[in-house]
């Protein structure tokens, strides 16, 4: 796991964001429109995969997993799928570029709360993880 | 399904959001960049379907569009960044570009992790299968391709993209 920089001191409690991406462009896009949306003072984690993933959540628990779906070694589904095999109860939402309704239905019926679709704005990240992160 | 639209229409309209709304930069679709006059060594990014369809959509634009987009992917200046971050973001736009394309295809399909190469054009052609469509774009005054080609399962030729039958027949 990359210890990702951030966060303002004067938060009371600072929300963890795990971010999971096979893609280290996207991991940065993803960190940097969460700020444009509004989200400041996150502490951010990163991993390529599901399986560094897994291993990350071994030693720290986020509050909050944003997950891709198609990666190598492990993908998004199967690790929200060994989460909650596990009985993790972590938040996650998955950002792809696949947005199919058959993507969608496996995405939220392993307990995904959301799916947010790769090309995504600071508005579309805003309305999916408003409930979530508050 | 966009009914009546061609699908060049579609794929232009997936390109050109991927590119703006990720790397931040104008771009224009353009008859006038025809794909043959690209035959300086080009960054080239393929990502396959397998499933009810097989093909493959492909990226191919000049190294120094690469670096330009990268630059503005990753928000930094493009004289910082290394080849092996141009690719990771050549690819992910190609990753983008394949994932929203998805949703047009005849039927579930497993997508690939893009893989990224130079190549010299003409050297090594961009198609599998039937072409479907080809889109040209300028970003920065430098010329980039899309190109999306494929078969039905079985290997026939005259799949029909979601209804696109016009441009999967030309």
């Amino acid at each position: 796991m990359v210890r990702a920089d951030t966060t303002a001191a004067f938060l009371e409690v600072t929300v963890t964001v795990l971010i999971v991406d096979d893609s280290r462009v996207m991991r940065t896009i993803v960190r940097r429109t969460l700020r444009q949306a509004g989200f400041d003072g996150l502490e951010f984690a990163e991993a390529s995969n599901g399986a560094e993933a897994l291993q990350a959540m071994q030693s720290s628990s986020p509050d909050l997993v944003l997950c891709d779906w198609n990666m190598p070694e492990m993908s998004g589904l199967e690790l929200l799928e060994q989460l909650r095999k596990s009985g993790s109860p972590v938040k996650l939402g998955f950002v792809t570029s696949e947005s199919t309704d058959s993507i969608r239905d496996k995405a939220l019926e392993a307990g995904a709360l959301f799916l947010v679709t790769k090309p995504f704005t600071a508005e579309s990240l805003q309305e999916c993880l408003q409930p979530v992160l508050g | 399904v966009i009914p009546g639209a061609s699908f060049e229409g579609a794929l232009a309209d997936v390109v050109e959001r991927a590119w703006t709304s990720t790397a931040g930069l104008p771009v224009k679709r353009s008859d006038a960049a025809r794909a043959n006059e690209m035959r300086e060594t080009l960054v080239q990014a393929r990502l396959h379907f397998r499933g009810a369809w097989h093909g493959v959509v492909v990226l191919e634009g000049s190294a120094e569009i690469a670096r330009h987009a990268a630059a503005g992917m990753f928000g930094t200046e493009s004289a910082l960044l290394s080849d092996e971050e141009i690719r990771d973001a050549w690819g992910e736009i190609t990753n983008i570009v394949g994932g929203n394309i998805s949703r047009f295809l005849p039927g579930p399909c497993q997508l690939s992790t893009p893989a990224v190469e130079e190549i010299q054009w003409r050297v090594k052609p961009a198609s599998e299968g039937q072409l479907i469509a080809e889109v040209m774009f300028v970003c920065n005054n430098s010329p980039f391709v899309v190109g999306l080609s494929g078969h039905g399962e079985g290997g026939h030729d005259r799949c029909v993209l979601g209804g696109y039958r016009d441009s999967a027949n030309r």
